[in-house]
């Protein structure tokens, strides 16, 4: 590998050209004195190319300086001071805020380009270096050392209008840390080996200006973090806030040699232990005991390459575990109940053809224009596993993997109503319905033949090799799938700021095709799979936040079509069918909310708000303490005004809430059957003063424990007897309730004789129903 | 709710496929132990503490309630009932409604499993013809119901009116009519054993 700069025209000061460096005699021979101080001002430098060369192939940074944060002409003062504390080199290094500018990143001949950047920043340094590691190894010594980062913003460009990153500081204190070069798997590698280092940061906030366009007649200036562009109106609005303070240890080696060839190969080896971190937007996500580890036996590489779709550059890892625990975790409220701990065991390793690899290309999606980044990604992942502790008591999601292939765009676009430089309409003006490449304001990410598939083996409760057993089944109606194979094509746009303060926006337009989603699945694949399935959803100004009710989604303007052409029992491909299902969804104004807390105490098999009273009604008082998930969904139906006939057809509106049963077709072919129809329902309030009112909707409440439960054997010599002690078990408390539903009509639908209703209403009032499960293994 | 709607269906609409086949015997069952399945333990309610509709008045004179209020007290009583869930079905175009009204009750039980099973054996000899995957309900010994109640009634509107004038205002509707045919309360135990098996018949 190589790097070199192009035609640069360095600018520096003449005292800092005239300086030669001191050699270790003279720098001890002033040990104790009050050392060396170098302060300068120089007008930054610039170089029209800064190239990295490997193999052949370029990538090139075009259009690079360095300035001095200010109006035009403004020096840049830096001060760094030389000591020698007995064997120890100590270097302060201070310096007034700078600007990084890289106008363009490109690859090789590819004709796309990643855009440009503009980080803004003030860095400190100071720098305690020793020859001789820690006791017992070699290097260089760094303990004591620290970087500081503030007052930093970065500004990321595409096609004139800016992400940018904001209120970025950092503080790293390497404590016992040293670099050193060693022998590896793959040959001499520089290693930083991290000791007890604390890494301590804040973000304070991601937000856009599509305002600023490259274009001179739409503005002029560049915006900087002090002079933000006020013409965008969301330019204060943030995806939320940042904090991080990480214990970190283990080392972080880099060897040189790409996956092939040359190239560069980064190997963590990377603990976190008693850390926390903070997510805030007006609620919080917080982990107070946050640990982890990330390892890779074979390293990341980075590798510049060609195929078919041009040249790029390739990361790729056979092998990469990532285990993180959030402990002490809340949702919402930071005085709220705790979610308990939530941890991640993910385990990415090549399989034969299924890979690990990211293959980076400049541009992003063909219709926005040629800057951007399009990602073509290859992941492979097996024996992982989520866990929840809930007051102690452990649940593991486990078995988890998934594999997949796709092509994913990065682009911040801007919809609007005609065409301009860095502006693209949107292709859903007049129809939102014709295809999946709309254009709306923010930052886009493109799906692109995403076909992968997941499966979890089951639930663990109590060990993590506690006996395998079903209960992923209770979390179908939040449309979580024990399996779920997909082909995923669209977009989704994500604006910053959420339905009040930060958080984020979004709009999006998704076809899942090819689809196969288990609603229960066993250890052999057998169960109850959707199969054939196309999800056809679309989200118009829907929002997610942190608030102090917890997570948040609120869905805007919701529509979506689930056809599944066949529900097969058994094997997914050959399994018996029992016909087509169809279900067209139409809400407005519906939520999904996630916080902390779980069920607490109730009442099993009665009434009664209290164990006394719970018991004296005959039931049986659980109380699953103060931890735990609770879900809330809550679903508008919205009534389809349209008037069709309704005497010898089926209504095909788009935004109608619809459910469609079709069997013995002729011939496989949709509407080639018998169908039946539970056509236009929605959902009221049940006022009679206001028969327009909707907006109690569906609404399903889960409250997820892991807690005790009774149970019986169902065979063998205590059959009928109580198992003690009570089991754990995955402890699912549903709550379904509605004020009023209303079915329009009932059709049924024959191929050649049209339709006929066989109801002309249905009216479901004042509804509460609950069922209160708890999953443990068939005994 | 959508998936949960779709399941169901299919259980209410496969009796006919169900009737051949005969319960697995508990030796069977435990062969299966440690494997994917279910066993679920708790309780199914229908407003077991009222519905979110109607609140319960504190008395059963329709005179006395509001908007939002119902009390679904047997005739006679003095002593006001919360209301159960209520569903209405208008079966001709300009007719009247069939009503299920005050349907509610808990049904607790331990040990209801659920589970994918292949059956090709057994059976007196049908299961080798059969040769189909089913899904497995494992039916728990007993079922306990509490408070259970439904009435059967015909009504001129879908939708429950306060026919009796009153304090309340929008919640009355003199038109309003709806008769009881009949009610009916149950509470006790039923014995429920064997196996559901369900498959499709498209």
């Amino acid at each position: 590998m190589h790097c070199r700069i192009l035609a640069t025209s360095l600018l520096l000061a003449p005292l800092a050209q005239a300086m030669q460096n001191l050699d270790d005699h003279s720098l001890s021979a002033i040990n104790g004195q009050a050392g060396i101080s170098l302060e300068s001002q120089d007008a930054g430098w610039q170089a029209d190319a800064i190239d990295y060369q490997q193999d052949g192939r370029t990538l090139s940074l075009r259009q690079v300086s360095q300035r001095a944060q200010g109006p035009a002409g403004t020096l840049a003062d830096s001060s760094t001071r030389l000591d020698v504390v007995g064997a120890q080199l100590q270097v302060e290094h201070s310096s007034s805020p700078q600007v990084l500018k890289i106008g363009d990143v490109r690859v090789g001949n590819a004709p796309g380009s990643f855009g440009a950047l503009r980080l803004f920043y003030t860095l400190g340094a100071s720098l305690k270096i020793r020859a001789a590691a820690a006791s017992g190894v070699s290097g260089i010594g760094l303990d004591g050392s620290t970087l500081s980062l503030r007052d930093s913003a970065l500004f990321y460009r595409d096609n004139g209008l800016d992400l940018i990153v904001r209120g970025v500081a950092f503080d790293a204190f390497l404590n016992n840390a040293y670099l050193d070069i060693v022998q590896g798997a793959n040959g001499q590698q520089m290693q930083l080996a991290l000791g007890n280092s604390r890494f301590v940061a804040t973000i304070a906030g991601i937000g856009l200006d599509l305002a600023h366009l490259d274009d001179p007649s739409m503005g002029g200036a560049e915006a900087t973090p002090q002079a933000p562009d006020t013409r965008w109106s969301d330019y204060q609005r943030s995806f939320g806030s940042l904090k991080m303070d990480l214990r970190l240890g283990g080392r972080l080696s880099l060897a040189g040699g790409g996956a092939s060839g040359e190239g560069i190969r980064l190997i963590p080896d990377i603990t976190i232990s008693n850390s926390q971190f903070q997510y805030a937007d007006s609620g919080v996500m917080r982990a107070d005991n946050f640990s982890g580890a990330l390892r890779s036996t074979n390293g990341i590489t980075l590798d510049l390459e060609a195929d078919a779709g041009g040249e790029h550059v390739k990361l790729a890892f056979q092998d990469l575990r990532l285990n993180a625990t959030l402990g002490s975790l809340i949702l919402g409220n930071p005085n709220n109940l705790k979610l308990g701990g939530l941890a991640v065991d993910l385990n990415f390793a090549d399989q034969g053809s299924q890979q690990n690899w990211l293959k980076l290309r400049p541009g992003g999606d063909p219709s926005s224009a040629a800057k951007g980044m399009t990602v073509d990604a290859s992941w492979s992942m097996l024996n992982s596993s989520l866990m929840l502790e809930d007051n102690g008591n452990r649940m593991w999601f486990s078995g988890l993997k998934t594999n997949g292939t796709g092509q994913f765009t990065l682009d911040v676009t801007k919809a609007c109503a005609a065409p301009g430089p860095g502006c693209h309409p949107s292709v859903f003006s007049g129809s939102e319905r014709g295809d999946y490449s709309g254009h709306f304001d923010g930052l886009r990410l493109g799906l692109k033949n995403v076909r992968g598939s997941y499966s979890f083996e089951g639930l663990r409760v109590g060990q993590a090799n506690a006996p395998l057993q079903g209960g992923t089944e209770l979390l179908v109606l939040t449309e979580i799938f024990p399996a779920y194979d997909f082909n995923l094509n669209g977009q989704i746009t994500l604006r910053p700021g959420g339905f009040a303060g930060d958080g984020l926006r979004f709009d999006a337009d998704i076809l899942g095709t090819d689809g196969k989603a288990a609603l229960t699945v066993d250890e052999n694949g057998k169960g109850l799979w959707l199969t054939g399935t196309t999800y056809d959803l679309h989200f118009r100004n829907a929002s997610l936040d942190v608030s102090n009710n917890g997570l948040e989604l609120r869905k805007g303007e919701y529509w979506s079509k689930l056809d599944v052409s066949d529900l097969r029992w058994g094997n997914k491909i050959n399994g018996a069918s029992m016909g087509r299902v169809m279900l067209k969804r139409y809400e407005s104004g519906s939520t999904i909310t996630v916080s902390s807390g779980g069920s607490g105490a109730l009442c099993v098999g009665a009434s009664g708000a209290s164990a006394t009273a719970c018991g004296s009604n005959g039931g049986r008082w659980e109380d699953r303490g103060n931890e735990g998930l609770s879900v809330k969904l809550r679903s508008i139906f919205v009534r389809d005004g349209s008037s069709e006939s309704i005497s010898n057809g089926v209504v095909t509106d788009e935004k109608r809430n619809q459910l469609l049963i079709e069997t013995n077709r002729t011939g496989n072919q949709n509407g080639q059957g018998s169908q039946l129809v539970v056509d236009n329902f929605h959902t009221a309030d049940g006022d009679p003063g206001n028969p327009a009112a909707n907006t109690y909707g569906v609404n399903i409440d889960l409250g997820l424990d892991v807690d005790k439960t009774k149970v019986r054997y169902k065979s063998g010599p205590n059959i009928g007897q109580y198992q003690t002690p009570d089991p754990l078990g995955f402890a699912v408390n549903g709550r379904i309730h509605f004020r009023e539903v209303n079915i329009e009509r009932i059709q049924h639908v024959h191929p050649s004789g049209g339709a006929v209703t066989s109801m002309y209403g249905i009216k479901l009032q004042n509804a509460d129903m609950r069922a209160n499960l708890t999953a443990t293994p068939i005994n | 709710m959508t998936f949960k709607t779709v399941c169901w269906l299919f259980l209410l609409g496969s009796p006919m496929a169900m009737a051949d086949l005969l319960a697995l015997d508990d030796h069977h069952l435990s062969q299966h132990s440690g494997q994917g399945g279910v066993y679920l333990s708790g309780e199914f309610s229908i407003n077991k503490d009222g519905g979110v509709l109607w609140n319960t008045p504190t008395s059963t004179n329709p005179a006395t309630w509001t908007a939002n209020q119902r009390s679904c007290a047997p005739s006679g009583s003095s002593t006001p009932e919360s209301c159960g869930m209520r569903l209405a079905i208008r079966a001709e175009q300009a007719g009247g409604w069939y009503v299920l009204d005050n349907l509610k009750g808990t049904f607790s039980f331990e040990g209801l499993t659920l589970r994918t099973r292949f059956i090709n054996s057994g059976f007196a000899g049908d299961g080798a013809a059969f040769n189909q995957d089913v899904l497995e309900l494992g039916l728990p010994n007993e079922v306990r119901f509490k408070n259970g109640s439904f009435a059967f009634a015909v009504a001129n509107q879908g939708g429950w009116r306060n026919a009796v004038a009153g304090s309340s205002g929008t919640a009355v509707d003199p038109s309003y009519q709806q008769t009881n045919i009949y009610s009916a309360r149950i509470d006790g135990t039923v014995r429920m054993q064997g196996n559901l098996l369900v498959f499709p018949k498209n």
